[in-house]
């Protein structure tokens, strides 16, 4: 061969071998990844109901409203309490609600989040122990993946372990594993797991994280193969220079 | 079925035909049909095979089977090319089953020699220098023989065999390597010999600088390595006697099958010639080949001379004779036998200028368009032609297919798609090909396929140059004091092998991981061996030009096929 082409055949074989080497990290990175089946952003949900039965007759939130512990939300009008009042049955004051000593009950919120689910109105009639409404707790937002993964995949989930969460709009936000539920079907273990993050803060990204919020989840599995090193030293690398 | 017939005591084979002998005149025997009715079998086999095609494409297409779209478009696009070219062949093979010989042909073939002394033509031995009729005029043929840098012995043999050409004829060696040992040679043969000053058109413009010396009202062209029967004119010249006959074309066969390379490309273009060729008869499209040909002066004026702005001079030639209402024939009658390139260079370089010319006429001269003015019959043809060579292309593409899986979980087809599912269609597919080629051929060289699926390159280089209108500039050759090495012409084929090979590795090892053997990995190995089968045959050539070239040093004396070798390669 010509010393021309011997060079290029030199050059070439390098770069043959660092694309198969890329490749090779890429198809490693895969191995110890997995995507999630379906995820979705969940809360943690407070409902507000009422103990006793009677007519609406005020209702002081609106839905997607930001309130805080101990805000009114609705006024009941009640004639059981009212005759529980009047007995003395029941204390004037309590955690969730207030009564008036005209049997009127003030319903209020517990924790401070966003009203969601207002399953009622003014001047409707709710039965004792019916939710009126559904509070989503502020800064409680969790993610909320369905994983299917092989029994030898399901031992190499470890506790912590880093979750990549993709919102609709292609942001990432990086989460951890918190909790992992399992059953198996067919042999294959279909894994519920619950991804916390403090990215997740309520109404980012122009309102897309949010409850009900579908996501792609990956979850990083423990890397067992003989390219372990060379995969986590590959994407430090990635990291430290800015991708 | 339509087959190269041979002349009775000779075997019918397009490899390994034994040099032509001078049998001594006889009286003209008829000639054999160049065509007939197909085998019923045949019939058979191709309505088989095309419902095959049907049902394969059709698996392919079905959005149910679908699977990601980056390997699925390459597996389509590469396969709707080969399944293309499949069906339009089979089309054309099943077109072939008519005799071009009419009862014209079979009378002045008749009368070629008659004379009012002798009105039938009976031949006495000596009389081989007779002169020839046509229509009971008298005729004059020139035969050229243009050489460009062959080695004497090679020369020497044509020039030998042009010489004893049954019939009147002045044969001419047009010499465009300027080299005085062939004017001494042509002058010791008692050839004419012809030398231009420029050397511009290559080949085309060399024949062109002849007509101008010249006055035969025929002319034929052979390249410098392919041995003429003395047959030849008697078995084409007929033809003329239709005013509308531009050119008769007959096969290039090849005596030198000695080697992968050679046999691989030979046997590729012996289906071109045994069944595609005759084929076009039928549609007025077979085109000339360069060589082993007999043109009509007047037609070859008609259109301005050999077309020069080509390498692929041929090809175009027979465009513009179509487009200006010429009738062109291809008998399938083997009348000359040479070299088939059996370096990877030279087969490199033959491939490279044939799939210049396809792509050129597909890109620049579209064959559909309405300004050319041709037949559709003619159009059809011409368009696969010139996209036949996109199917080596196809290789690439469905190369890539494997190693995306292996690296990218990106499959081709559906998942729920079963092995047997798969297979069925593809066997549909491509064993009925193989089973057809074997039934026409009477047997399957691996070779072919090797070659074709190892020349991927060659064809992209050739599309690349055509689209960015660059000339392929090769390194100057012919220096034969150095030892050239194939692997100057394959750093593509070398590089994509050793990344198929380091894929399998990583296939096998993947595999070995999830527990099961892969259809990626399966295929990802074969196309690794057969790149490497590719690799294989190049490393045993340049072992024997390395061998070779010692002895010659050793000896000063090249002997002929030495003398091809290391003329045909460079350090």
């Amino acid at each position: 061969m010509t010393w021309v082409n011997r060079l290029k055949l030199l050059v070439g074989l390098v770069g043959v071998f660092a694309l198969v080497a890329v490749l090779t990290v890429i198809f490693n990175q895969r191995q110890s990844q997995v995507a999630s089946a379906s995820a979705s952003i969940q809360a943690a949900e407070y409902p507000v109901g009422t103990d006793y039965g009677g007519i609406v007759i005020e209702r002081l939130v609106e839905e997607g409203d930001a309130v805080s512990a101990g805000q009114p939300m609705f006024t009941v009008q009640s004639p059981t309490l009212q005759a529980d009042v009047a007995e003395g049955l029941v204390s004037l004051e309590n955690v969730a609600y207030s009564v008036s000593p005209d049997g009127v009950l003030t319903l209020t919120a517990s924790i401070d989040g966003t009203v969601t689910g207002i399953t009622t109105e003014r001047g409707s009639f709710v039965q004792a122990g019916q939710v009126l409404a559904t509070i989503n707790r502020g800064g409680s937002l969790y993610v909320s993946a369905q994983f299917v993964l092989t029994s030898t995949d399901y031992a190499r989930i470890e506790e912590g372990a880093p979750v990549q969460i993709v919102l609709p709009n292609q942001a990432r936000i990086s989460g951890n594993l918190d909790t992992v539920e399992v059953t198996t079907v067919d042999g294959q273990a279909e894994t519920t797991a619950r991804v916390i993050s403090t990215g997740l803060a309520d109404g980012e990204f122009n309102g897309l994280v949010a409850p009900g919020t579908p996501v792609a989840a990956t979850l990083s599995l423990r890397d067992d193969g003989p390219l372990a090193g060379v995969g986590d030293g590959f994407h430090g690398f990635l990291q430290t220079i800015g991708l | 079925m339509t087959t190269l017939h041979p002349r009775p005591d000779e075997p019918a084979i397009l490899q390994g035909i034994p040099p032509h002998r001078d049998r001594g005149p006889t009286a003209l025997v008829r000639p054999a049909r160049a065509g007939h009715d197909h085998a019923p079998s045949l019939v058979l086999l191709v309505v088989v095979a095309t419902i095959g095609i049907l049902a394969y494409a059709n698996f392919l297409l079905n959005p149910a089977s679908r699977g990601d779209w980056l390997p699925y478009t390459l597996v389509i696009v590469a396969e709707s090319m080969l399944i293309f070219q499949a069906l339009l062949s089979m089309w054309t093979i099943l077109s072939g089953s008519q005799d071009p010989r009419d009862f014209a042909f079979h009378q002045a073939r008749a009368t070629l020699f008659a004379t009012r002394s002798n009105p039938r033509g009976i031949g006495s031995p000596g009389s081989d220098r007779r002169p020839l009729y046509l229509n009971g005029q008298p005729t004059s043929v020139d035969v050229f023989i243009t050489t460009y840098g062959e080695g004497l012995d090679v020369i020497r043999e044509t020039v030998t065999a042009a010489l004893a050409i049954r019939g009147a004829h002045l044969t001419w060696v047009l010499d465009d390597g300027r080299s005085d040992e062939v004017r001494d040679l042509a002058a010791e043969l008692g050839s004419r010999y012809l030398r231009r000053l420029s050397s511009g058109g290559a080949k085309a413009g060399n024949v062109n600088h002849a007509l101008t010396a010249s006055t035969g009202e025929y002319f034929v062209i052979f390249d410098a390595d392919f041995v003429p029967a003395p047959d030849f004119l008697v078995e084409t010249l007929p033809f003329f006697v239709d005013d509308k006959v531009a050119f008769v074309q007959t096969p290039q066969a090849y005596s030198n099958l000695h080697n992968v390379i050679s046999r691989g490309a030979g046997y590729m273009q012996a289906v071109f010639y045994r069944f595609i060729q005759p084929g076009r008869n039928r549609f007025n499209a077979a085109f000339c080949v360069g060589t082993n040909v007999i043109f009509r002066r007047d037609a070859i004026n008609d259109v301005g001379g050999m077309y020069t702005d080509s390498k692929s001079e041929d090809v175009w030639t027979s465009l513009k004779l179509h487009e200006r209402g010429w009738k062109t024939i291809f008998i399938p009658l083997v009348l000359a036998t040479g070299h088939a390139p059996d370096t990877v260079e030279a087969y490199t370089k033959q491939q490279l200028r044939w799939a210049t010319g396809g792509f050129e006429i597909l890109l620049n001269s579209n064959p559909l368009s309405p300004r050319r003015r041709l037949t559709f019959d003619q159009r059809l043809q011409y368009l696969v032609t010139a996209s036949f060579y996109l199917t080596g292309v196809a290789p690439l593409l469905l190369l890539a297919v494997p190693p995306l899986e292996i690296y990218f979980d990106l499959r081709p087809m559906n998942l729920s798609i079963n092995l047997a599912t798969w297979l069925l269609y593809y066997a549909g597919f491509y064993l009925m090909q193989v089973g057809l080629a074997f039934y026409t051929m009477g047997s399957f060289r691996w070779e072919t396929l090797m070659l074709a699926a190892a020349s991927f390159p060659i064809y992209l280089a050739a599309l690349v140059n055509v689209v960015i209108g660059k000339e392929q500039q090769w390194r100057a050759t012919g220096n034969k004091s150095q030892v050239t090495s194939p692997f100057n012409f394959m750093i593509p084929q070398l590089l994509v092998f050793v990344f198929l090979l380091l894929t399998s590795v990583v296939a096998v090892w993947r595999d070995i991981g999830i527990g099961t053997a892969t259809l990626a990995t399966a295929w990802n190995v074969t196309n690794t061996v057969i790149l490497g089968s590719f690799i294989g045959a190049a490393l045993h050539e340049s072992r024997q030009t390395r061998l070779s070239f010692a002895a010659e040093r050793g000896r000063r004396h090249p002997r002929p096929v030495d003398a091809r070798h290391s003329e045909a390669v460079t350090a």
